[in-house]
């Protein structure tokens, strides 16, 4: 896809990725972050810790998992049990840990999922090769998959 | 504010500091680079050591902010106490950075 930070840089960071397949999908920016692009946004960062980032009026501005939730609710998500592929249906998985969210990826219509990963690059990636048990201890820590929602998907 | 002193009373000791500065916001760019919430970015040590520098940092900040993009304006808040970003649209990025730099750019030349 014509996007390349060198070979096995995102390796270093994600050890997950070496026996699992993935692709670069945009180049890094700062403009957007994880939630955003699970939400399908990329010119905005979606954070409720910083004042200046968007969040939804009128929820908490805490980082639990029950709060991404409730803000991804005002984007039309509803919590589903997994992340099964279903047509029709746009599904987004948060990592955490314990109960502090820490990242976002949202299903794709072939059954991948695409990241944002922090103001780095966009990639399609096997849903579990970003946590932590597929970093193996090491590594950029997410967690692991805690919670799945779900939405119409558009077109 | 942190500390009171400006970017010109830094003292002799100041192209240290700046090489210190210079070493902890390379190392927070990396270790935080995929991150995005920002209990990651303001509990990273080099963000804390960086503002115990203070006022002194300001400027340095504001350039590695404009080359690089760096989401440094949590901190910017936190050792000046100011918020020129005020009227920046919730969320865009560019625009409160751009708000910041703007800001900077007379109380604190970097160039």
């Amino acid at each position: 896809m014509g996007v390349s930070p060198g070979e096995g840089h995102l390796e270093r960071y994600f050890p997950g990725l070496r026996n699992s397949p993935y692709a670069i999908t945009s180049p890094p920016d700062h403009g957007y972050n994880c939630l955003a692009w699970a939400v399908g946004i990329s010119d905005e960062s979606w954070n409720a810790l910083d004042p200046r980032d968007y969040w939804p009026a009128g929820l908490p501005r805490r980082d639990a998992i029950s709060a991404v939730m409730a803000a991804l609710a005002t984007a039309g998500f509803t919590p589903c049990a997994d992340g099964a592929l279903e047509a029709g249906i746009e599904k987004v998985a948060l990592y955490g840990i314990e109960d502090t969210f820490m990242h976002a990826a949202r299903q794709l219509s072939n059954g991948r999922w695409t990241s944002k990963l922090g103001i780095s690059y966009d990639i399609e990636h096997e849903l579990h090769a970003l946590t932590s048990s597929a970093n193996a201890g090491g590594g950029v820590q997410y967690g692991e998959v805690i919670a799945f929602m779900r939405r119409a998907r558009e077109g | 504010m942190t500390t009171s002193s400006s970017p010109t009373e830094a003292g002799p000791d100041a192209s240290g500091l700046e090489q210190r500065f210079l070493e902890l916001a390379e190392r927070w760019r990396e270790e935080t680079q995929f991150y995005s919430m920002s209990r990651q970015l303001v509990e990273h040590p080099a963000y804390r050591e960086i503002l115990q520098m203070g006022e002194t940092a300001v400027p340095w900040i504001l350039r590695d902010m404009a080359m690089t993009g760096a989401r440094w304006t949590l901190l910017l808040r936190e050792i000046t106490g100011e918020d020129p970003a005020v009227h920046a649209a919730p969320g865009r990025v560019r625009e409160v950075q751009a708000a910041w730099i703007e800001w900077g750019r007379e109380r604190y030349p970097w160039e």
